[in-house]
């Protein structure tokens, strides 16, 4: 923990920081801003102020500057009227559709060697994810140290890559120049769509968008996978890797499932067990067969089998988007080009072209110079070329942008 | 001649789509005065009278087409005595009603008036196309954002997006669930509340005191209709409504979807409606109004509309599913509750009965 008077030295010197910042950078409006709701987030508060509202990019620019928040936030939405107190009053007229892509809901191995949980009951702590009772006293109030960090980063990035162009831009027919792709500034990204035939879609509509994406309630039947008598035998008919939609992402996901199976991942289930066994065993002429739709090239798989393959294939190729941020048509976003206050980055638009070749450990940084800081404790950490740390009570002399990202994350204090 | 076949035609279609716009354009044209139709086409007003209370009562009314003229000027009373009756109730049958109605001649109508139709009337994003995916015929492609609209709210699986071939923004769809959609999109245009006349000729006024009359006993019996049951059996409720409740009982805050799940499952095995407010009069910031306004709102008494909880996959999206070992092979929580509820009085019988396990045989295994 940081004590209290070198707490308030460090807000006082990263508000400063961010302060030029805002002083420097024009931050990039949202479409139509008067139509939309604004909230922030300030030095020394957990509060968020909502209901704001500005009129044209100068009066936002002029806030940026002379209030200088730590997290800055805008409504999806569209309203009449975006300052209304009441949201039943703010005249709801549309609103964007966001997806949100976060490394917090991805399964990363490395999170059991950067993440970590104090109970802020009794002060026990452990490494990875938060556990839902503390394990020593059984309290529920357990603080969640995240830290960010290049797998998962780059995990997340991955599944952006999918998103954009298996399903928005395949399937849902996205054009380029509807999105915007955005670095959340912390552990994940989020796309905007404004495409103007999509404003008016109900939660319903967005959560059918997500479940799409993800495939949840897929069965397997409306996608041609069923039995089908054949003269006096029956065989077993499914969807070809070339089809459109999830068809074909069905089918290319089953051939990716059978290839990377291994004995050891195969389901204790014995009829199941049994049947997948075979399948491997098999595995080239059933990735062959399965290529031109007919599913049972090997004899003695049931369906049951199948479905289970069909079941982890799903797992694989379908998107790991957050599903409330898509459904909730009143929720409020980070305003890209700002920063975050969990770290000092920049909340950073990203080309199209540019996603592959995107760093944020290089690219989202907002500072220059140097500083020393003392560390309670880091795990090891990239700055563009540098590596740094682990530290551990140490005084360390560091780039501007490292020390403002161990400094929003409460692990250091100036010296 | 020409021509004259062609009126005919437009006619026929004015009568069976009196919602369209070429349907609308029409009546503009002829400038059709009120207190001349009332007066000199009392076959209208029988028509209009018949449609609304077919609506009501029955649920659909049929077109007779002999008279195409009288059966479209019908619709625009029919809906006038519907506006001004101004129950929302109603209004939802005769929507619904309307819907079936015109989706019973969408089944004989070419791919291509049925474009204009979604195109001109609904704005609807389509095409017709001529695709065949192993063996099934597709007629139309439709935006997917036109395609949710209507279909996000049909309950089947078989609608959900992800069970559709949704390609480059849209969806391929085989004649007949296009026709389903363009229903609901009737269905949902016929919603849309409008003002009602100033002034109303006294045989529409007639009807429309009627017509009041019907809904008033109609609705009653409505809300008491779907309500199951018998006694409520606690130890039936799923897993996932008892740890709701449990969560409730213990002041967690609980998110929008899992209030109005809890209360559509209560009020749908028979909880009053005052019963749920005392439930939810536990958590800090319990307002009585507030919650009376939404639960009665789920109870269809303020909308005519009642809601019935989620099913088991929309409570997997929702993040309130607990993936119960008992649930298997249940698709809705009521259906859950159904089933317990019955094995308990089952078992209630094994015991009167001292063992003799005699009415167990009679119990279709097809109904649990």
């Amino acid at each position: 923990m940081i004590p209290e008077d070198k707490r308030v030295r460090n807000e006082i010197f990263l508000k400063g920081l961010f302060r030029k910042y805002y002083q420097e950078n024009k931050v990039s409006p949202p479409l139509s801003i008067e139509k939309r709701e604004f909230g922030f987030m300030f030095f020394g508060s957990q509060n968020m102020v909502r209901h704001l509202s500005f009129t044209n990019a100068e009066s936002l620019q002029q806030f940026m500057f002379s209030r200088v928040p730590s997290n800055a936030f805008y409504s999806a939405a569209y309203y009449s009227k975006p300052d209304a107190a009441k949201m039943d009053e703010k005249g709801w007229e549309g609103c964007d559709l966001i997806f949100d892509i976060d490394a917090d809901h991805l399964r990363t191995p490395c999170k059991e060697t950067h993440d970590k949980w104090v109970c802020q009951n009794c002060g026990e702590s452990g490494l990875g994810g938060r556990p839902e009772k503390c394990p020593r006293c059984g309290g529920q109030n357990i603080e969640e140290r995240t830290w960010l960090c290049e797998t998962c980063l780059e995990t997340a990035k991955n599944e952006l890559i999918k998103l954009i162009e298996d399903f928005l831009m395949a399937d849902f027919g996205i054009s380029a120049d509807e999105l915007r792709v955005v670095f959340s500034g912390h552990r994940g990204y989020h796309v905007h769509i404004t495409s103007r035939v999509l404003l008016d879609l109900d939660q319903n509509a967005r959560r059918e968008i997500i479940d799409y994406i993800k495939g949840v309630g897929i069965e397997p039947y409306y996608h041609g996978l069923m039995e089908v008598r054949e003269g006096r035998s029956k065989i077993l008919k499914g969807p070809r890797v070339s089809e459109e939609g999830w068809r074909g992402r069905l089918a290319r996901g089953v051939i990716k499932t059978i290839l990377s199976m291994s004995e050891e991942s195969i389901p204790q289930d014995r009829k199941v067990r049994a049947a997948l066994q075979k399948l491997l065993k098999d595995r080239s002429r059933v990735v062959a067969s399965l290529g031109e739709g007919i599913w049972d090239p090997v004899r003695g798989v049931s369906l049951d089998a199948w479905k289970y393959v069909v079941k982890t294939a799903i797992e694989e190729v379908g998107g790991k988007v957050d599903e409330p941020v898509t459904s909730d048509v009143r929720r409020l976003i980070r305003l890209p080009t700002s920063l975050h206050g969990k770290t000092g980055f920049k909340v950073s638009l990203v080309k199209l072209g540019e996603i592959s070749n995107f760093d944020p450990f290089r690219h989202a940084l907002a500072f220059k110079g140097e500083v020393t800081v003392h560390v309670n404790e880091a795990p090891r950490f990239r700055i563009g070329e540098e590596e740094f740390g682990p530290f551990k009570d140490e005084d360390v002399e560091l780039p501007l942008s490292a020390a403002v990202l161990l400094l929003c994350k409460s692990v250091a204090y100036l010296k | 001649m020409r021509e004259e076949r062609s009126e005919i035609i437009s006619r026929y279609f004015i009568a069976k789509y009196p919602f369209t716009v070429e349907a609308q354009a029409w009546l503009r044209e002829r400038k059709i005065d009120l207190d001349f139709l009332v007066k000199e086409m009392p076959a209208v007003l029988v028509r209009a009278r018949d449609r609304v209370i077919k609506a009501l009562e029955e649920g659909v009314a049929p077109s007779i087409l002999d008279d195409p003229e009288a059966e479209f000027l019908s619709f625009p009373i029919a809906r006038m005595i519907v506006e001004i009756v101004g129950d929302p109730f109603l209004r939802h049958r005769f929507a619904v009603a309307e819907a079936k109605r015109a989706q019973g001649f969408f089944k004989e109508e070419d791919v291509e008036t049925l474009t204009v139709i979604a195109t001109r009337t609904f704005g609807i994003d389509c095409q017709p196309v001529k695709k065949d995916i192993s063996g099934r015929v597709y007629s139309f492609k439709i935006h997917f954002a036109d395609y949710l609209r209507y279909a996000s709210g049909f309950h089947d699986p078989y609608w959900k997006l992800v069970n559709r071939v949704l390609s480059k923004g849209y969806v391929f769809l085989a004649k007949d669930d296009f026709t389903r959609i363009l229903a609901g999109a009737v269905e949902k245009r016929l919603l849309e509340p409008r003002e009602p006349p100033l002034k109303v000729p006294s045989e529409i006024k007639q009807i429309v005191d009627e017509v009041v009359s019907k809904v008033m006993a109609r609705r009653e019996r409505y809300v008491l209709e779907e309500v199951e049951g018998g006694e409520v059996v606690e130890e039936a409720f799923p897993p996932c409504i008892s740890a709701l409740i449990l969560a409730l009982r213990k002041n967690q805050p609980l998110p929008h979807s899992a209030r109005f799940t809890l209360t559509s499952f209560l009020l749908s095995v028979g909880y009053s409606v005052d019963r749920i407010i005392s439930l939810f009069s536990e958590i800090p910031d319990f307002k009585e109004e507030i919650t009376r306004y939404q639960v009665e709102h789920i109870a269809g008494i303020r909308s005519g509309t009642r809601y019935t909880p989620p099913k088991c996959e929309t409570m997997k999206t929702y993040g309130l599913c607990l993936f119960h070992e008992k649930c298997r092979n249940i698709r809705h929580p009521l259906e859950y509750y159904r089933k317990y509820k019955r094995h308990r009085s089952k078992e209630a019988v094994k015991l009167d009965s001292g063992g003799q396990a005699g009415e167990e045989r009679n119990i279709p295994q097809g109904s649990l």
